[in-house]
């Protein structure tokens, strides 16, 4: 999408007093929960609920954040309906669409997900603790030293509770949640610290003249944060640390807050910090999160907590309610032009936020690594030359503990090995991938690292890459034995038959070749990892292995100092969705800070662009990895992030370009047909017009590429430079209706090898109806054409990413019949004369599995 | 509060991948047989014969996701093993595609050409017997 902020005034908006977007109920509700959360409402509107058709009293909403209202109600009961909705003083909303009540052990069958402590660490004197991660409506409570400090029933999605006695020093501090009597597991334990003495000065976020709730940060967990206005106390508040939002009376402009905090009697109280509220004439426009064709709503990232937003589609008003969601009366559209404002009491904000909607732009939603459900065990293991550690969900945390009991009651678990690559056999590399480990566990998922310490530094070749296959194996094989030995702590727990690989490096290589060569009984793979892989078989003249029969996914560095070809991108060519493949080329990541051993930054081998922290790396590693993993081992609805239908929170998917592809898609043309530029994979005429100049070539690193910046192992397509406007048609058998399918088109800016031209460039693609009408939407609007990443010359690699064009996206042009479109066009429509690679054209009907 | 102006923190050395030089090869045809895997059979099962390059070092090969690499000519010999200090078996299993005469490079793998040190080893054939190319001083390093 592409925004700007504009003067309100110009755009003389016509507001619709009565209009009022229905509010949001915080979902899922689950059987015996007594307290429903709402949340997205004006400020002071009366938040009524519905229950099976049956009205509840309204409540006064008060503000909508930071966390909305939470209406005590009757213990639910599954299958009822849930609907509400909200009331002003001169409006009053639609219903929300009803929310039905679940079963909480049909999402979560191994019992709740246990509690997390949020913020941490608990501090001596502190007052206040914050607990997330629990189910709306059940129970929290926390014990410092085994007893019950404080309560809350009927809890919010993030709850505070209230401590007493204040915490002493070194008590051992967890949460605990119920819900229908059903205990999850405990929260990680902490052990109180002492506090900062004294504790640092509380911040303000900006207060703009006619709020009503001023927010204060940089608290300490569990601080008590004193409030005054104009030198005039207002209080003291308890707070789980960070920030606390505190209600206030309508400020008005030049008005002084100062706050302090404080933790242990005795001990120093912070020094203040203090803000002068902003007249209204600087209270911004708000901004939002991505907007793309078909949303029904918009998101909020930066606003006044209690300021009333306003939504307007192409001028007509569209929503109005409180942050940080407001829902539309209409979905937009490409190429609609939304227009969101904040108002406060008194105060219109004069600037807005101008947003030109794109057809693709996905939210920011969550982040698959985060499901967190039972505590993690863990244990090294070593037979022989088999040896390495395992993460594995169980009863409590730590070394040895026994495997989870309630998840061993509903069946075995699946398993993923990990191996590491070749490395200083000085260094314990295969404990560089724990966090990755870790996270699997918490969801269920048992997770080894293999000990491939003895073939490091031993040799290279094909041989040591089927060496480390064979002691992958092994090690497969030894975990069939403890699953079988009733002295191990995974007797009967682990379901071979989902069975995951991930591979490092040679490692990654070695996990290509597992499922290719593997004959253990009762041992299916169901997906490899194949992070930055080398790639022996090729580079010894062999063919590459075709990962066939299980997903596969590839991470390749963009800044590897070390597999400087990206080999990972020949598998990922080579692989067969099974159900899908997926490849993520990361700019600027390397080769070794995805293990935490591996300590030399190889990117800077040459010369090229810094990489991201270490950190960084491991949360790409691990949200994606968790994607694959989750999706195909325990049948999450996670593909999205890897087809780019969501990004994942708290990772820099910016740098994230994916290539993916699944089975049951229309193949439009592939170019691995042997049947020239001329004909498309479906058989069907190809032409060339105003000038286009394209050819098959291979997207390789060979002699029979278009030059030397190509790095997979594939037919492509590439146009050659020339004039704008020049056009490539590709048939289709017949008439296709693709009013609810999207077109796939892997596609990237060709480079040379050695340099980076100015600037992006990109293309239109196009849909050609039964009538000749043509409709184009242009890359831009779909993500953009990524930029080659701008590393040492002769390097820079022509990579190609996956682009989707919606159907409905081509509605605007006037005339196109969506349901019968006979040709796909490519259109390379910029004044720049540059090349383009594409390849994997497809007609792709949505299934639910990634969007 | 006081105000700090600090330096970034490097987030990791820079690896010393630099090769060793070779000090002596020794190169002969010999018989191969394949790796007996513990659970499968080796893609370099169709080999029967290989020519063998026994590669003596100044010091150990740096471990590193890429391999070292002879260089016959352009033709690449990647497969080795560590067999002793310093000692490493290199083997190319497609004789015929080494032409004798050329000269012997070292570089990591696919290393251009200008990146490979030359050895004072050519490539003189595979004799059935221990062969032993003229024992020249090694060249000087870049």
């Amino acid at each position: 999408m592409a925004s700007k902020i504009v003067n309100r005034e110009r755009l003389e908006l016509k507001e619709k007093p009565r209009l009022l977007s229905p509010p949001i109920i915080s979902e899922p509700l689950y059987q015996c929960a007594i307290a429903i959360t709402v949340f997205a409402y004006e400020p002071d509107a009366k938040i009524e609920l519905e229950i099976d058709g049956a009205a509840l009293p309204a409540v006064p909403g008060g503000f909508p954040l930071p966390d909305g209202v939470t209406i005590p109600v009757a213990a639910l009961v599954k299958d009822q309906k849930v609907r509400a909705r909200q009331t002003t003083s001169s409006a009053q909303s639609d219903w929300t669409g009803i929310v039905t009540v679940r079963d909480h052990t049909e999402d979560y069958p191994a019992g709740p997900p246990r509690p997390q402590i949020n913020p941490a660490p608990v501090y001596e004197c502190g007052v206040r603790t914050g607990v997330g991660n629990v189910l709306t409506g059940g129970n929290v409570w926390i014990t410092a030293d085994g007893s019950e400090v404080g309560r809350v029933n009927g809890c919010k999605e993030q709850q505070g509770v209230n401590v007493t006695p204040t915490y002493g020093f070194g008590q051992k501090v967890r949460a605990w949640f119920e819900l229908c009597k059903d205990p999850s597991p405990p929260s990680i334990e902490y052990t109180t610290i002492k506090p900062p003495s004294p504790p640092p000065a509380p911040t303000f976020a900006t207060v703009y003249e006619g709020a009503r709730q001023v927010t204060v940060g940089n608290i300490v967990n569990g601080a008590k944060v004193t409030l005054y206005r104009d030198n005039i106390l207002l209080g003291t508040w308890p707070c789980w640390g960070d920030r606390i939002t505190i209600d206030v009376a309508i400020v008005g402009a030049g008005q002084h807050f100062t706050a302090s905090q404080s933790m242990c009697p005795g001990d120093p109280t912070s020094p203040p910090g203090d803000t002068t509220v902003q007249p209204c004439s600087s209270l911004p426009a708000p901004e939002v999160g991505p907007v793309q064709a078909g949303d029904d709503r918009i998101t909020l990232t930066q606003f006044v907590s209690d300021a009333v937003i306003k939504v307007f589609i192409n001028g007509v008003q569209v929503g109005a309610s409180g942050g940080p969601v407001v829902l539309l009366t209409q979905r937009v559209a490409r190429g609609d032009t939304v227009v969101v404002v904040q108002d406060l009491v008194g105060c219109e904000s004069q600037y807005a936020l101008e947003i030109t909607v794109g057809c693709v732009d996905p939210p920011i939603s969550a982040n698959p690594a985060w499901l967190d459900l039972f505590p993690v065990g863990s244990l090294e293991y070593a037979s022989g030359g088999i040896k390495g550690s395992v993460y594995y969900p169980a009863e409590d945390d730590g070394n040895n503990q026994p495997f989870n009991q309630r998840l061993a009651a509903l069946g075995r678990s699946p398993i993923v090995f990990m191996a590491h690559g070749n490395h200083s056999p000085g260094d314990p590399s295969y404990l560089g991938y724990d966090y990755f480990q870790h996270d699997l566990a918490k969801m269920g998922i048992i997770a080894v690292s293999v000990d491939c310490n003895a073939l490091n530094g031993a040799g290279s070749g094909v041989q040591n890459i089927e060496d480390r296959a064979d002691l992958i194996i092994d090690n497969i094989a030894h975990f069939q034995g403890l699953d079988t030995d009733p002295a191990s702590v995974f007797l009967g727990h682990i379901d071979f038959n989902r069975t995951g690989l991930m591979g490092h490096s040679r490692g990654g290589d070695a996990v290509v070749v597992v499922p290719s060569v593997i004959s253990l009984a009762g041992v299916t793979i169901k997906s490899a990892l194949a992070l930055a892989p080398t790639n022996f078989r090729f580079w010894a003249g062999m063919p590459t292995i075709r990962p066939t029969g299980h997903a596969f996914m590839t991470i390749l560095p963009a800044g590897d100092g070390d597999v400087v070809d990206n080999n990972g991108a020949q598998f990922y060519d080579q692989a067969a969705p099974g159900p899908f493949k997926s490849q993520l080329y990361i700019h600027y990541t390397n080769h070794n800070f995805f293990n935490r051993q591996w300590a030399y930054n190889d990117s800077l081998n040459y010369t090229q662009p810094p990489v991201i922290a270490r950190f960084d790396h491991e949360r790409i590693l691990s949200a994606y990895g968790c994607a694959l993993f989750r999706a195909t081992l325990l049948g999450h609805n996670t593909r999205g992030y890897l087809a780019e239908y969501r990004l994942p929170a708290g990772v820099m998917h910016q740098h994230v370009y994916p290539s993916y592809e699944r089975e049951k898609v229309t193949i439009v043309d592939n170019h691995e047909d042997g049947n020239t530029i001329n004909k498309n994979s479906l058989g069907e005429p190809t032409s060339q017009l105003a000038g286009m100049s394209a050819d098959e070539y291979q997207h390789a690193h060979t002699g029979l590429a278009y030059n030397t910046s190509f790095y997979g192992e594939s037919m492509g397509m590439v146009c050659k430079p020339g004039r704008p406007g020049r056009v490539f048609r590709s048939a289709l058998k017949g008439t296709v209706n693709l009013s609810k399918a999207e077109i796939w088109i892997r596609a990237a800016e060709v480079t040379d090898g050695s340099n980076v031209p100015g600037g992006a460039t990109g293309f239109k693609l196009g849909l050609e109806d039964a009538s000749g009408v043509q409709a184009w939407v242009d890359s831009d609007e779909v993500g953009g054409l990524p930029r080659p990443y701008d590393r040492n010359p002769g390097m820079i690699k022509t990579m190609l990413k996956t682009l989707r064009f919606k159907g409905e996206c081509f509605k605007q042009e006037r005339g196109l019949e969506l349901r019968k479109i006979q040709a796909i066009l490519i259109q390379c429509d910029r004044k720049d004369e540059r090349a383009f690679a594409y390849d994997d054209l497809q007609i792709v009907k949505s299934t639910g599995q990634e969007g | 509060m006081s105000n700090d102006a600090s330096y970034p923190i490097s987030e990791g050395p820079r690896p010393d991948w630099d090769l060793p030089d070779v000090v002596d090869i020794q190169i002969r045809k010999v018989q191969f047989e394949a790796p007996q895997h513990r659970n499968f059979r080796s893609a370099l099962s169709e080999y029967r014969q290989a020519v063998e390059f026994l590669v003596r070092t100044s010091g150990p090969v740096p471990a590193r996701a890429l391999s070292p690499a002879l260089f016959i000519g352009d033709v690449q010999v990647i497969e080795n093993q560590q067999i002793g200090e310093n000692l490493y078996r290199f083997l190319a299993f497609e004789p015929q595609r080494l032409e004798p005469g050329s000269p012997i490079g070292w570089g990591w793998l696919n290393s251009p050409r200008e990146q490979r040190q030359l050895t004072n080893f050519p490539y003189e054939g595979s004799p059935g017997s221990d062969k032993k190319p003229a024992s020249k001083k090694p060249p000087r390093r870049k």
